[in-house]
């Protein structure tokens, strides 16, 4: 789980920061990739990477996920930006879809996780400030609402239902519509 | 290797519950999301969200949901029959043919007048169209004028004005053209022939005078902002809830 951080060898070069998971696994990338996170983008800015930028809040199972998104969406980026002068208007739009469509494609992979999963990403993308990873986790959440009955969304997501009967036939009298 | 974090959906934090409502563009949806568990029916609450998508007011009195295709049906007193909304406001009509407007969310209530009876409604078994307009969002100035459109399936119309719970005026034709569409367009009634674009204005005692066409060209020619703009209103006109 480790290696998810050390396989990028020809950013040797680039600088390199090291994220420390709760249960204290190192995982090194380069800045790129860590700083479409911008809670770690701003202490970077403020010069406290050094030796390390300990997260607390994530484990190394959600941040190798995290990091996986991450460098993803960090390589799609660089390559937008390198190619938008070295092709002509109709090929770059070829080279742009190409590039969002794998892009979208690997975004479907990575949302297929259980519940639990879906559930830490989202608090991590929060904690971590990534905009992209948390549109992505909402979104999915959304999607997999619609349409149901709370009944189902309780079960679908393990929820305990703790409304007394007397507000249940409450919302139900409020808002019946919503419910036939 | 610990896991720390716990996973309990109901105590999502109250922002990340407002993300996932924000991508639910149908009240439906969020109305059931709200109703999962009671930290979710508290936190909900707390979020400012953009209203959702407008519903589609069919002529069975029944409202179609986007983008889902869900068909809802609003309670309505007894002896009232849905004919229409404006804004979130439905148009009902008694059997006794007294009308009002009222608000399914708030349950508020506006009289309108008795409205006046077209054609040959008694041997037409063609049902009325009402088309309501207002100049500004109902909800904020209940006092405002309601112009009503009324329209057989045949040959005849007529704009009722209404200041409620009172009807001031109606006209049946302009220029001796059947009333074909009206809308409200930056405070200003427009209503449509099949040749011509009119503006009324509405005097203070509420009755209705024509002030254009002057020298307005014939409507099929007219390719001007204002028409366009006007025909955008004429199409999309449904039920909205804040």
């Amino acid at each position: 789980m480790a290696s998810a951080g050390s396989g990028d060898e020809k950013a040797a070069a680039a600088a390199m920061i090291t994220l420390i998971s709760s249960d204290n696994e190192k995982f090194e990338v380069t800045e790129a990739t860590a700083t479409l996170s911008q809670t770690i983008r701003h202490m970077i800015e403020d010069g406290c990477t050094d030796g390390g930028v300990p997260l607390p809040n994530v484990t190394s199972k959600i941040l190798a996920r995290v990091i996986e998104y991450c460098k993803k969406h960090a390589t799609a980026a660089a390559g937008e930006e390198g190619s938008s002068s070295s092709f002509s208007d109709a090929a770059f739009l070829e080279v742009d879809r190409a590039f969002l469509e794998e892009l979208e494609e690997f975004d479907d992979a990575f949302l297929e996780v259980d519940r639990a999963t879906l559930f830490d990403l989202i608090l991590a993308a929060n904690y971590l400030d990534i905009k992209g990873l948390l549109n992505l986790t909402c979104q999915k959440v959304a999607d997999s609402v619609k349409g149901k009955t709370p009944e189902q969304i309780r079960e679908m997501y393990n929820i305990v239902n703790d409304l007394t009967p007397e507000e249940e036939a409450e919302i139900r009298r409020e808002t019946q519509w919503a419910f036939e | 290797m610990a896991a720390i974090q716990s996973s309990s959906w109901s105590d999502l934090q109250p922002e990340l519950l407002g993300l996932v409502l924000q991508r639910l563009p149908s009240l439906a949806d969020r109305v059931r999301l709200r109703a999962v568990c009671r930290t979710w029916q508290y936190n909900a609450r707390l979020q400012s969200l953009p209203p959702p998508l407008p519903w589609l007011s069919l002529l069975d009195g029944t409202f179609l949901s986007f983008p889902s295709g869900e068909i809802h049906r609003m309670p309505v007193p007894d002896e009232a029959c849905c004919h229409g909304s404006i804004d979130n406001w439905l148009f009902l009509m008694n059997n006794d043919g007294w009308c009002s407007l009222m608000n399914p969310f708030s349950k508020a209530m506006l009289q309108l007048p008795k409205l006046p009876t077209i054609g040959h409604e008694m041997d037409n078994p063609c049902p009325l169209f009402y088309k309501l307009v207002v100049p500004s969002f109902l909800d904020l100035s209940p006092e405002s004028l309601v112009a009503v459109l009324i329209m057989d399936g045949g040959f005849d119309s007529t704009l009722c004005i209404c200041q409620p719970p009172i009807s001031t005026d109606a006209i049946s034709r302009l220029s001796g053209d059947k009333i074909y569409d009206v809308v409200f367009f930056s405070g200003k009634l427009y209503a449509l022939t099949p040749v011509k674009l009119f503006l009324l204005e509405i005097a203070d005692n509420h009755k209705c005078c024509c002030l254009w066409p002057g020298g307005l060209e014939s409507c099929s020619h007219c390719q001007s902002t204002t028409c366009c703009n006007m025909h955008a209103h004429f199409t999309l006109r449904s039920l909205r809830q804040t």
